[in-house]
C-alpha cells in the first residue's frame, strides 16, 4: 500500500489549471492598475525657467495671457495703455493699447481673453468688444464691435470665430454659451446650495484647451476643479475633482469654516497638462495673516500640475511668491508674472518633468 | 610702527570683508526699492484702500475677483467686505 497521490480527472485538472491562470492575470491585472493610482505626487523644487523681462511696471499686474509667442499683461492700475504686449523671445515690449474711461471706445471693467483670432478685451458693463490682431507686418490691427451688456459675467472665452462662453457665478447656471446667434445656459455649481452669495462664492478661473476640446473651470473660494467638454453650444461636465468643504449657510448665504482652505488663485493650460497657482502647505507652510489683503507674503510659490483626467502629478515649488499664470496651448510653457525681487515675467517649460518621471 | 600700521590695516580690511557679506547675506531678505514702493503703494493704500472699502464695501484683493458694491458698480481684483 503506497502513500499514493489523488489522481483528479482529467477534466478536472484542465479546468482547475484554467482558474489558476485566469486567477493570476486577475492578480496581475488589479495590481498593474493599482499600481498606476499610486504613482506618487512628485515635488519639484529645482525646474528650470527663463526670465522673459523684468520690466513689469507696476503696483499690480493683472490678468496674463499668451497668443502666437506674445505675452499679454494687464495693468490694473493704469488707466491709458493698460494692456501691454511682450514679445515672448525678445523679452522687448511690441504694443501697448485699452484706456479706461467715459469715451465709446473707452473701457470700464475690461475682461481679457484669447482665441484662435487674436487678443480680445470685452466690456459688459460698456457693451463693447476690440478685437486685436498682429498683421505679418508686426502692426496692431483693431476690430471693433459691441456686446450685449450684462452684469452677471465674471469671465468670458473666445471659442473660434463664433463662440463665446461666459462664466456666471450668480445667474441660475454656471455658464452661458453663446453661439451661431443662440445662447444655451450650463454647467454644474460645485455645491449644491443655492445661495444668496453666489455670485461672489462661485467666482473662478476658466480656460479652453481647443486641441483636447476642454473647458476648465477652477473655483477661487474653495478647491474644485472641473473640466467640460463643448458640442456646439453645449456644455456636458467631463470630470470634476471637489474637495471636502466645511461650510455652513447663515441668513441664507453660504459662509466656509474660517481657516477652510482656498481655491487655486490661478488657472493655466497647456498642451498637455491643467496648472493651478496654490499653496503647497507641506512645503511653505499655512497661508500667513498678511498686514494687508495684498500683502506679498501671502502670495503662493507652488504650481500644481494635472493630467487632463485631474490627477495631481506634480508640484512644482518655485522659490519665490508667483501673482499670475497663463499656458501656451501650443505646447508645455507655462509664463508667470512673479515677484523676485520686483515684478518679472518668466516661462516655464513643464514637458521635462515628464522626462523625469519617464526616466525612473 | 610700520607693524602696528600694518596690523591696523589687516583688522580693517578683515572688518569690512566680514562687514560686507553679513550686508550681502541680508541683502537677498529685503525687497528691493522698486518692489517696496509697491508695497507701499498697496499698503498706502491703507489710507486710499479704506476709502475704497468705506466707498463700496469691496475689499481689493490679489485675485481676480469682481465685487458688487454697494453704489451698484462692479470692481476688479476685490471681494465684498464680508468675505474678507
Amino acid at each position: 500500500m503506497g502513500l499514493g497521490l489523488y489522481q483528479f480527472p482529467k477534466e478536472e485538472k484542465e479546468f482547475m489549471q484554467r482558474l489558476f491562470f485566469i486567477v493570476i492575470a486577475g492578480i496581475l491585472m488589479s495590481g498593474c492598475a493599482s499600481e498606476k493610482k499610486k504613482q506618487e505626487l512628485e515635488r519639484v523644487s529645482n525646474i528650470a525657467y527663463t526670465t522673459i523681462t523684468d520690466s513689469i511696471y507696476s503696483s499690480m499686474p493683472g490678468k496674463i495671457t499668451a497668443l502666437n509667442g506674445r505675452v499679454y499683461w494687464h495693468d490694473v492700475t493704469e488707466a491709458d495703455n493698460f494692456i501691454h504686449v511682450v514679445d515672448a523671445s525678445s523679452g522687448k515690449e511690441v504694443y501697448s493699447f485699452g484706456n479706461m474711461g467715459d469715451g465709446p471706445n473707452d473701457f470700464a471693467m475690461p475682461i481679457p481673453s484669447v482665441s484662435t483670432e487674436g487678443f480680445y478685451l470685452s466690456d459688459l458693463q460698456k457693451g463693447i468688444e476690440h478685437l486685436y490682431v498682429f498683421g505679418e507686418d508686426g502692426a496692431c490691427h483693431v476690430d471693433r464691435g459691441s456686446l450685449e451688456k450684462n452684469s452677471e459675467v465674471t469671465r468670458m472665452l473666445h471659442v473660434g470665430k463664433s463662440t463665446i462662453i461666459a462664466l456666471t457665478p450668480g445667474a441660475e447656471n454656471l455658464f452661458k454659451v453663446s453661439c451661431n446667434g443662440t445662447t444655451q445656459a450650463g454647467g454644474k455649481f460645485p455645491l449644491s446650495e443655492k445661495v444668496g452669495n453666489a455670485f461672489y462664492l462661485y467666482q473662478g478661473n476658466m480656460d479652453y484647451n481647443a486641441n483636447r476640446n476642454r473647458l476648465v473651470y477652477s473655483s477661487m473660494s474653495f478647491p474644485y476643479l472641473a473640466t467640460y467638454s463643448l458640442d456646439g453650444c453645449k456644455l456636458s461636465l467631463d470630470k470634476e475633482l471637489p474637495e471636502k468643504i466645511d461650510y455652513t449657510v447663515q441668513d441664507g448665504n453660504l459662509v466656509t469654516a474660517k481657516d477652510s482652505k482656498r481655491g487655486a488663485m490661478e488657472l493655466a493650460l497647456t498642451k498637455n497638462h491643467i496648472v493651478t497657482l496654490d499653496r503647497d502647505v507641506v512645503v511653505e507652510g499655512e497661508k500667513p495673516k498678511g498686514a494687508s489683503p495684498r500683502d506679498p507674503s501671502t502670495l503662493p510659490h507652488s504650481l500644481f500640475i494635472y493630467d487632463y483626467e485631474l490627477n495631481l502629478t506634480h508640484i512644482l515649488n518655485m522659490q519665490f511668491p508667483i501673482l499670475r499664470i497663463c499656458g501656451d496651448s501650443q505646447g508645455d510653457v507655462v509664463y508667470a508674472i512673479v515677484l523676485s525681487p520686483e515684478y518679472k515675467l518668466i516661462q516655464i517649460n513643464i514637458s521635462s518633468i515628464n522626462d523625469s518621471r519617464n526616466a525612473k | 610702527m610700520k607693524k602696528n600700521i600694518l596690523k591696523a590695516t589687516l583688522v580693517a580690511a578683515f572688518g569690512l570683508i566680514a562687514g560686507f557679506n553679513v550686508y550681502n547675506s541680508q541683502k537677498s531678505d529685503v525687497m528691493s526699492e522698486l518692489a517696496l514702493a509697491n508695497v507701499e503703494a498697496l499698503a498706502d493704500d491703507a489710507e486710499s484702500g479704506e476709502d475704497f472699502t468705506n466707498g463700496t464695501d469691496c475689499v481689493a484683493v490679489w485675485e481676480n475677483y469682481t465685487c458688487r458694491g454697494k453704489d451698484g458698480k462692479l470692481y476688479s481684483y476685490s471681494i465684498p467686505k464680508a468675505n474678507s
